[in-house]
């Protein structure tokens, strides 16, 4: 797997590894976009952060 | 020498990322053989999101950074750009492409960190504008093919003349860019040997297309745009059914697909031409002819073609694959394109109605539409026909007829949307519906276009929203029993319901040939009305 996130023709001067990043997204994240491409029937996914309603009602 | 950043935007969010940037790899290779220094981050193959965007653009001191890409990247475009100027603010902002060309002053207004945009084809506006930033000269009056803000005014420029030798272009720089992603993505699902593919990589043969189909739009690249003053004495563009077609010697195309088995191991690489087969008859039916017999004398013809044997069974050489069109389906030169290796092509089939094919512009009729996928089938290649729903006259007999058809020829297909794309000649005429139907507000719209999978502006003059979602599934699902019973409880536009969309003239569509300004054209012939 390539390293560099940026590539170029000269040496930058703060390189960015891939090491160095989040490397992968977190497994919520691959769970929500896997849930949202095949939604249907009982493929349902809800949001874990926007849950906008706060009990009043 | 100036040092660049060149930043490719998302496309697609929801599907991985399948097609390297042809245009930024070829302009990444431009700047970088004019001795400037480039780096390139790839966002829509790594989506690190805003945070890795942010160190990139602090990685070193730019002098410029660029971006661009169809209006479908808008949104990434938009919210990298942001990202860039707070975190780069010393760096000269240069947009491009089709979402700036479509409408470069409401890309000025709603981007305000682009300093400079560039229209149409940049091969020879790019250098030179790298080459004013490089000295330091930010007066922009005089390079063509550029939109740059004086005050608080966005001013346009004359259009740059096509280049007219294609095979002067350098090859795109593809080692910029993450590969590795890239093969990981390379099987797609158009045809068996695609979809086994290890190794894709996207080549472009051509650019332009002689149709003048009302949904499609030629990027300002093919002659087929010119800048005029508006009413209102503002330059503006303004799209015609001029074209100024090209495409790439049958040679160099060859020498860039070796050069790509030899560097990277290719299998399979995709024409990504606006209409690939239609250089066959503005060649005179001498390019393609040409190109797949150098493609076979030069070893490039897989195995399997080549010996007769099952793909099943190939060992090397190279598949391929493009666009093509129904009126130009011909068994001679389908078969020579089998035996080189073509796997597939792509069908703007749209529909079968014979009145939607007629108002459409695309020079096709029903039964042309019929027996193209026939004998492109018998030729051994695989269509692919897109269909599409939505349109102005569409009626539920055009999608009966439609769905008729698809069961006929063993089509399965969750249709596109009819979308009104910006620069298309449907934009401009149903503009005021679409402001309309967004609330008066257009970027939201913009912000919303994908690739017409998903239901943005209505241009169906006798659906709403609704049917059309409900039409879509039908369509999909090949159901007349649902077709049937839908109709029996839809109440026709204009007496239960109001029309969505009303079409109108437009300045920024001209409905006739323009000849847009090439190199070596005579000054007397170009329709610019533009400083120099």
């Amino acid at each position: 797997m390539e390293d560099n996130l940026l590539k170029g023709n000269f040496e930058v001067k703060k390189p960015i590894k891939l090491g160095d990043q989040e490397k992968e997204k977190s497994v919520g994240e691959e769970l929500k976009k896997r849930a949202l491409g095949t939604l249907g029937g009982s493929m349902v996914y809800m949001e874990r952060k926007h849950f906008t309603w706060d009990g009043d009602e | 020498m100036a040092k660049i950043l060149i930043i490719n935007p998302v496309i697609r969010e929801d599907d991985e990322p399948k097609h390297i940037p042809y245009g930024l790899a070829l302009l990444a290779s431009i700047a970088m053989g004019q001795g400037h220094l480039v780096q390139v981050y790839d966002e829509n193959a790594w989506r690190k999101g805003d945070e890795v965007i942010a160190k990139v653009c602090q990685a070193d001191c730019w002098d410029a950074i660029a971006t661009g890409g169809l209006t479908t990247t808008y949104r990434s475009i938009k919210k990298i750009l942001n990202i860039c100027k707070a975190n780069a603010p010393e760096a000269f902002v240069i947009a491009g492409g089709g979402f700036f060309t479509s409408m470069p002053h409401e890309m000025m207004r709603w981007i305000p960190e682009i300093d400079l945009g560039v229209i149409g084809e940049a091969f020879v506006t790019w250098p030179e504008v790298l080459g004013k930033i490089d000295s330091k000269d930010f007066d922009f009056s005089r390079t063509l093919g550029v939109c740059y803000r004086e005050g608080n005014e966005t001013v346009l420029t004359g259009v740059r003349p096509n280049i007219k030798d294609l095979d002067r272009l350098p090859y795109p720089a593809w080692d910029l860019f993450p590969l590795d992603i890239y093969f990981r993505n390379s099987a797609l699902s158009l045809s068996e040997v695609a979809f086994r593919s290890k190794r894709r990589m996207d080549i472009m043969g051509s650019l332009g297309c002689g149709m003048v189909c009302k949904f499609c739009w030629h990027l300002g690249t093919t002659g087929d745009m010119i800048v005029d003053e508006n009413d209102e004495g503002k330059k503006d563009v303004r799209f015609t059914y001029g074209r100024n077609i090209r495409y790439f010697s049958p040679r160099y195309i060859v020498e860039m697909v070796k050069t790509l088995v030899r560097k990277y191991g290719v299998d399979f690489v995709y024409f990504i031409d606006e209409n690939f087969m239609t250089m066959d008859m503005a060649s005179g039916r001498t390019w393609l002819k040409e190109l797949c017999e150098c493609w076979i004398k030069e070893g490039l013809q897989p195995m399997s073609r080549r010996q007769g044997l099952p793909d099943e069974e190939n060992e090397g050489g190279v598949f391929w694959s493009g666009t093509s069109h129904a009126g130009l389906a011909y068994r001679d030169i389908l078969d020579l394109m089998y035996r080189a290796g073509c796997a597939s092509l792509v069908y703007g089939t749209e529909s079968f109605d014979p009145e939607i094919l007629k108002n459409l512009g695309k020079g096709v009729n029903q039964r042309q539409n019929i027996d193209a996928l026939k004998t492109c089938m018998d030729s051994g290649i695989v269509p692919i026909p897109n269909i599409m729903i939505g349109f102005p006259e569409e009626t539920f007999k055009s999608i009966r007829t439609t769905i008729e058809w698809m069961i006929k020829l063993g089509i399965h297909s969750k249709p596109h949307f009819a979308t009104p794309y910006p620069g298309s000649e449907w934009y401009y005429t149903y503009k005021d519906s679409i402001i309309e139907q967004y609330n008066g507000d257009l970027e939201a719209f913009i912000k919303e276009l994908g690739d017409a999978m998903k239901l943005t502006a209505v241009i169906s003059h006798n659906f709403s929203p609704l049917q059309l979602l409900g039409l879509q599934q039908i369509v999909m699902q090949r159901d007349l029993r649902l077709l049937d019973l839908a109709e029996k409880h839809w109440g026709e536009a204009g007496t239960l319901t109001k029309t969505i969309a009303e079409p109108r003239n437009s300045f920024n569509i001209i409905k006739r040939k323009i000849q847009a300004p090439i190199e070596g054209q005579k000054e007397r012939n170009n329709p610019n009305h533009v400083n120099r």
